[in-house]
C-alpha cells in the first residue's frame, strides 16, 4: 500500500472476527436453515464491503443443529466457541434445546441474538441477568401469539369484516413447547375478549400428517375458530386437506408453517381463505422490498426473503451494536461484550422486518401491537391469509403495515357484514356436499 | 341513548357506544409469565427431596413455571399425598433418601396411584454404578445441581412426548 506521500506502507489485514451460527442444515427444518444461512451470508458481505468492524471483517461459521434437540444446540454452541472462538452466535431460530445452549455461551462471556420465540427466555435471563448479560432474543416470545391472535380474530369481529357463528372457539396444539404455550395463551386470553373456549387445547403429538380424528372432535363443538398451532409447514398442508374434506363453517388459524411455500405446495386450492401469522415477518414497505430485491439478486428468485431476514437483520443490528462498542469481544472477554450488549439493549433498530426494541428487563423485542401501541416501537406479529395459493400470503393485519384486507374463506357461509367470500383459484378439489 | 316503552310491557333502555380501537386494548395482556400460559400451567407434581433446602428451591422454581407442587419430604408424607387421591402427572424423586432411595419410592408410588406414573430421579451421586442402577430400573436421572434447562426438556419429553426420552439401554 501507498500512503498519501508516496512512501510505501506494509498492509497488515487484521484478521477476521469469527461470527459463529447455529443452524439446522439439515433435518425437519433444513428449509429455514437455509435461508438462514443465506441471511448470515447476505449480512456478512453487505458489512464487509463497507469495511466490517472497524476495519476487520467477519467471518461467518456455521454450524448444523439438525433436529435442534438440546443435545444438538449444546454442541453446536461448544464447537463454535471451544474450536473456533467465535465472538458471538447470530442465528435464527432453534426450537428444542430450551436455552440448554445459554450455559455454554454465558460461561464463554460471548453475545447471543436469535429468534427463538420461546417464553422460557424470560425466565432464564430475568433469573440471573448478570449471567445471561449477552444473550438476546430478537423477537417476540410465542407467549404473544396468544393475545395477539385473540385480538385479531376480535377486530375482525369488531370492525364487520366477519360476523362470527358464535363465541366459541377450538385450539388443538402439536406437542412442542411452543405450540403448547401459544395454545395456552391464546386460550388464557379468549375470555377478556368475549370469546369461550369449547375445545381444548388439546395437545396432539406431533410430527403427524393424521389429523382427521382430532377434526371430527372439533366438529362436535362446532366452533366459530379453530386454531391449530403446530407449525410444521407439511403437517399443517394436511391438516388443511382433511378439514376441506368436510369443512366446518368456521374460520381456520395455522400457525407460521403456514407461510411457507411448501404449505401452498401441497395444500394447493385447500389453503385459500387460511389465517396464518408470524411475530417476526418481512414487511412489504421500502425497506422490506429493497432487501427481498437484493436477496433475490443474491441467491435467486426461489429464495425465502421472509425467512432469511431474520438472521440478516440479527447480524446487521449486531454488528452495528459491536461498533458503537468499540469492537467485538472473544470467548472471555466479558468485559467488551458487556459493552456491546448494552449498545445491543440502548439502540432502536429498525430492521426490514420492523423495529427491534430490546425490553430493558426481558432482552426480547417488543410486540406490536399487543405490548407497545407504537409501531416504531416494537416488532409488528404480522396476519396473513392465502387468497390464492400461486401468490404471495396476502398482509392483513395489523396497520399501518396491512397491505390487503381479510376476505371470508371459500368454505364459509356467508353470514352479514361486508365479506366476500374468496372465489377458488386453480384446481378444484374435493369439496362437501 | 334510546327509549322504548309500552304501556303494561315495559321500558327499554340502551345506551350505544362506539367501538374503540381492540389493537390499543388492554386486556391484561402486557404480562409475560409461565404462570399464566407457560407450558406446564396447572400441570401436578410430585417432589419428593428430603434436603429441606433444595425442596424449597425446587419448590420455588416449578412454581415460576406455573406447576402445582405437591412436595414431600419423604417416603410416608408422598404416599400419603398418593393415598389421599392427590392426582399428579409427574414424580420427580431425590434419590438418596432417608429410608429408602428415590427409585424404590417411585415404584411404591407408581403402586399407590395404580397408574405408570412419568416419573425421574435427580442425585448427586455421580457414581456410575448408581447412574447405571437407575437407569435400569428405566428412570431418567439428572445430576445435581440440574441446570433448568435440562429440567425443562426432560419434564416436557416426559409430559408431553415420551418418546423424545432417551430409554436406557
Amino acid at each position: 500500500m501507498i500512503d498519501q506521500r508516496g512512501a510505501k506502507r506494509v498492509s497488515v489485514e487484521l484478521p477476521p472476527i469469527p461470527i459463529g451460527s447455529m443452524i439446522p442444515l439439515t433435518g425437519p427444518s433444513a428449509a429455514d436453515g437455509a435461508e438462514f444461512r443465506k441471511g448470515m451470508i447476505l449480512a456478512v458481505e453487505e458489512l464487509n464491503a463497507q469495511g466490517g468492524l472497524l476495519g476487520r471483517k467477519f467471518q461467518p461459521i456455521f454450524a448444523d443443529t439438525c433436529r435442534q434437540t438440546a443435545e444438538e444446540v449444546v454442541g453446536a454452541a461448544r464447537k463454535l466457541i471451544e474450536k473456533h472462538q467465535v465472538h458471538a452466535i447470530v442465528c435464527g431460530y432453534n426450537i428444542g434445546p430450551q436455552n440448554s445452549e445459554y450455559e455454554p455461551i454465558a460461561d464463554a462471556g460471548i453475545i447471543y441474538v436469535h429468534a427463538n420465540t420461546l417464553l422460557q427466555h424470560h425466565d432464564t435471563v430475568m433469573s440471573d441477568p448478570e449471567r445471561y448479560f449477552g444473550c438476546f432474543m430478537a423477537d417476540p416470545a410465542d407467549y404473544w401469539y396468544g393475545p395477539g391472535f385473540i385480538k385479531f380474530i376480535s377486530w375482525l369481529r369488531d370492525t364487520g369484516q366477519w360476523t362470527p357463528s358464535s363465541d366459541r372457539l377450538a385450539i388443538i396444539a402439536g406437542s412442542k413447547p411452543y405450540s403448547i404455550v401459544i395454545a395456552q395463551s391464546m386460550a388464557a386470553a379468549a375470555a377478556d375478549y368475549g370469546w369461550r373456549l369449547c375445545f381444548g387445547p388439546k395437545i396432539v403429538q406431533t410430527p403427524t400428517t393424521q389429523w382427521r380424528e382430532v377434526i371430527e372432535e372439533v366438529r362436535a363443538t362446532n366452533p366459530a375458530v379453530v386454531a391449530n398451532t403446530h407449525f410444521y409447514a407439511g403437517d399443517l398442508a394436511y391438516f388443511q386437506r382433511q378439514f376441506m374434506e368436510n369443512p366446518i363453517d368456521c374460520l381456520v388459524y395455522l400457525q407460521y408453517g403456514a407461510m411457507h411455500r411448501t404449505f401452498a405446495d401441497i395444500a394447493q386450492e385447500a389453503s385459500v381463505g387460511i389465517i396464518v401469522s408470524s411475530v417476526i415477518g418481512l414487511l412489504r414497505d421500502e425497506v422490506g422490498k429493497s432487501f427481498e430485491a437484493r436477496y433475490n439478486a443474491r441467491f435467486g428468485e426461489g429464495a425465502s426473503a421472509t425467512i432469511g431476514c431474520q438472521s440478516y437483520s440479527n447480524m446487521h443490528h449486531y454488528a452495528v451494536a459491536a461498533a458503537m462498542a468499540g469492537g467485538s469481544g472473544a470467548p472471555g472477554d466479558f468485559e467488551q461484550n458487556r459493552k456491546v450488549a448494552r449498545a445491543l439493549k440502548g439502540m432502536i433498530y429498525r430492521s426490514v422486518h420492523g423495529t427491534i426494541r430490546y425490553h430493558p428487563d426481558w432482552q426480547a423485542a417488543v410486540p406490536y401491537p399487543v405490548v407497545t401501541h407504537d409501531p416504531s416501537l416494537g416488532m409488528p406479529h404480522i396476519f396473513y391469509q392465502i387468497h390464492d395459493h400461486r401468490k404471495p400470503l396476502s398482509m392483513i393485519a395489523p396497520e399501518p403495515y396491512n397491505t390487503e384486507r381479510f376476505i371470508l374463506p371459500p368454505w364459509m357461509s356467508r353470514r352479514g357484514g361486508p365479506q366476500k367470500a374468496a372465489a377458488p383459484t386453480g384446481p378444484k378439489m374435493g369439496r362437501p356436499a | 341513548m334510546g327509549l322504548r316503552s309500552r304501556p303494561g310491557h315495559g321500558s327499554i333502555f340502551s345506551v350505544t357506544v362506539p367501538f374503540g380501537n381492540i389493537w390499543h386494548s388492554e386486556g391484561g395482556d402486557a404480562e409475560i409469565s409461565e404462570t399464566v400460559a407457560g407450558e406446564f400451567v396447572g400441570v401436578p407434581v410430585l417432589l419428593v427431596e428430603d434436603d429441606d433446602i433444595l425442596r424449597r428451591s425446587m419448590t420455588q422454581l416449578l412454581q415460576r413455571w406455573g406447576i402445582e407442587v405437591h412436595a414431600a419430604a419423604n417416603e410416608d408424607e408422598a404416599l400419603r399425598l398418593a393415598r389421599a387421591d392427590t392426582q399428579v402427572r409427574l414424580i420427580i424423586a431425590d434419590y438418596n433418601l432417608t429410608s429408602r432411595t428415590g427409585v424404590e419410592v417411585v415404584r411404591e408410588l407408581r403402586k399407590a396411584f395404580g397408574a405408570e406414573t412419568p416419573a425421574f430421579i435427580v442425585t448427586a451421586d455421580a457414581e456410575p454404578k448408581v447412574l447405571d442402577g437407575i437407569r435400569g430400573a428405566g428412570l431418567p436421572v439428572l445430576i445435581k445441581p440440574a441446570s433448568p434447562p435440562r429440567l425443562r426438556v426432560l419434564m416436557h419429553n416426559l409430559l408431553f412426548e415420551p418418546g423424545q426420552v432417551h430409554r436406557p439401554e
